[in-house]
């Protein structure tokens, strides 16, 4: 009796170990790579945003990972795009003119995949064409750039609301988006400064998603502790 | 440089100097070398104790084919940057505080590793661990470069965002030859992290996400050695 409590409490138990490793850490899922921002009439190396202004960032998507590792940015014969849009400047606040940090309100991140590559930088809409497969909304978005040294970043949290796979992001928790944010003139080519971008941004989501799993019977699992 | 002062510029010395002038100020633009991302550590102790040093590892999802021939339907490439180590933190800016770490002790390195042989990159927990960064340093080092000074981490304590930088000089790596010997130096790493992802690989500290740039081939104009002494001045 002893024996058989003792099996039914390892199968319990091996039941919940089952349960926590479904699902995995936090992990990069798409690494949204250089794209180029735009903002009313802010110029290159003005670290300053002038609140109320919109901004917007467009660029290439580089790497999917689960649950998209079907999809490839290298495909010829696709184009895989995102654009940052519709974030309103709420002014920025500096530190002895050293530390720039701007925060915007509201803000959508879309992802498109395109049969075409056209996109261009000359005309931000064409990020913006083709299938697109994801959307979400942005809290929280910061910007944050600075005088001593050409370096900055750029986070914001996300909730995933549409898009064709967006399906494929159910159960994924603590969506974030971090990377890289410039203002230095240098970071950003002189054409793309001619067509009004003024800054650099290089970014990735991370979210925590569940990891697939095969399914299983009590047999079978009795069957692996035997 | 000491024989030129001890002789005098002579007029074709001088020429000289000026003719680098002019090609060093045309270097001012960068162009991205590659994008890269992953997670970092520090280790043995924690950020800003002394003693500690920082370490990153990832994967590096884009290149300029211009400086680096890359495959990703057969090759994963991963990157480190290595074991810089805990010099000073200055919370002058607080809730800013910026640290720096020694960059003459680390080194950044990209590896290619064929996916079907290779072995796949896993963060492990806890690192350094029996994985990582063993499997984001396995492969072929295509490029190498030391760090020309620190490496300098802005991180604001009241949200967990910051950023990390340094300037790198490629010296290394089987795909060097690639990248010429003039934009090699002054290379730019710039990045951004996140504090304490959420469910993040266990032990790790920051998300990272970045660029590294090079300086963009530099314009050259064919002129004569009579051409040039007219554009100076007739000197």
């Amino acid at each position: 009796m002893q024996h058989r409590l003792g099996f039914a409490l390892s199968l319990i138990a091996a039941a919940l170990l089952w349960g926590p490793t479904s699902a995995s850490a936090q992990q990069e899922i798409i690494d949204l790579g250089p794209g180029y921002a735009v903002e009313g009439s802010r110029v290159v190396d003005t670290h300053i945003s002038t609140a109320g202004d919109s901004l917007t960032i467009v660029g290439h998507v580089i790497a999917f990972r689960n649950p998209f590792l079907d999809l490839d940015p290298n495909d010829p014969a696709k184009e895989y795009t995102y654009v940052y849009r519709g974030l309103v400047s709420q002014g920025t606040t500096n530190l002895f003119n050293v530390i720039f940090t701007t925060n915007y309100s509201g803000g959508v991140l879309e992802i498109y995949c395109d049969t075409a590559q056209d996109a261009d930088f000359a005309d931000k809409t064409t990020f913006m064409n083709g299938d697109m497969i994801l959307s979400a909304t942005l809290l929280n978005f910061t910007t944050v750039t600075k005088t001593s040294n050409v370096s900055g970043s750029q986070n914001a949290d996300i909730a995933f609301t549409g898009g064709s796979l967006v399906n494929r992001l159910v159960g994924c928790t603590s969506a974030i988006i971090t990377g890289a944010f410039s203002v230095y003139n240098g970071f950003v080519p002189a054409a793309q400064q001619a067509q009004g971008y003024f800054g650099f941004s290089d970014t990735k989501i991370d979210a925590q998603c569940p990891t697939p799993v095969d399914a299983s019977s009590w047999g079978r699992i009795k069957l692996l502790h035997r | 440089m000491r024989a030129l002062r001890n002789r005098g510029l002579n007029r074709g010395m001088l020429l000289v100097v000026l003719a680098c002038l002019v090609i060093a100020t045309a270097a001012s633009a960068d162009v991205i070398l590659f994008s890269f991302a992953g997670f970092d550590w520090f280790w043995p102790t924690g950020i800003g104790q002394v003693g500690s040093c920082y370490s990153a590892v990832g994967y590096v999802n884009s290149f300029d084919s211009t400086y680096v021939n890359a495959d990703f339907s057969t090759n994963e490439y991963t990157f480190i940057i290595d074991l810089a180590c805990f010099v000073s933190a200055d919370s002058s800016f607080f809730p800013f505080v910026q640290y720096i770490y020694d960059g003459s002790t680390s080194s950044m390195r990209v590896y290619c590793d064929p996916i079907a042989t290779g072995t796949h990159g896993d963060y492990g927990t806890n690192p350094p661990n029996a994985v990582s960064p063993s499997t984001f340093i396995d492969g072929d080092c295509i490029l190498s470069g030391t760090w020309n000074g620190d490496l300098a981490i802005l991180l604001d304590t009241s949200t967990g965002n910051g950023d990390i930088s340094g300037e790198l000089m490629w010296n290394g790596g089987s795909q060097l030859g690639n990248i010429p010997v003039n934009q090699r130096n002054m290379s730019l790493a710039v990045g951004g992290v996140k504090f304490n992802p959420p469910g993040g690989p266990l032990g790790y500290h920051w998300q990272i996400d970045g660029t590294v740039f090079i300086q963009s081939p530099v314009p050259v104009e064919e002129t004569s050695w009579g051409a040039l002494k007219r554009d100076l001045g007739g000197y």
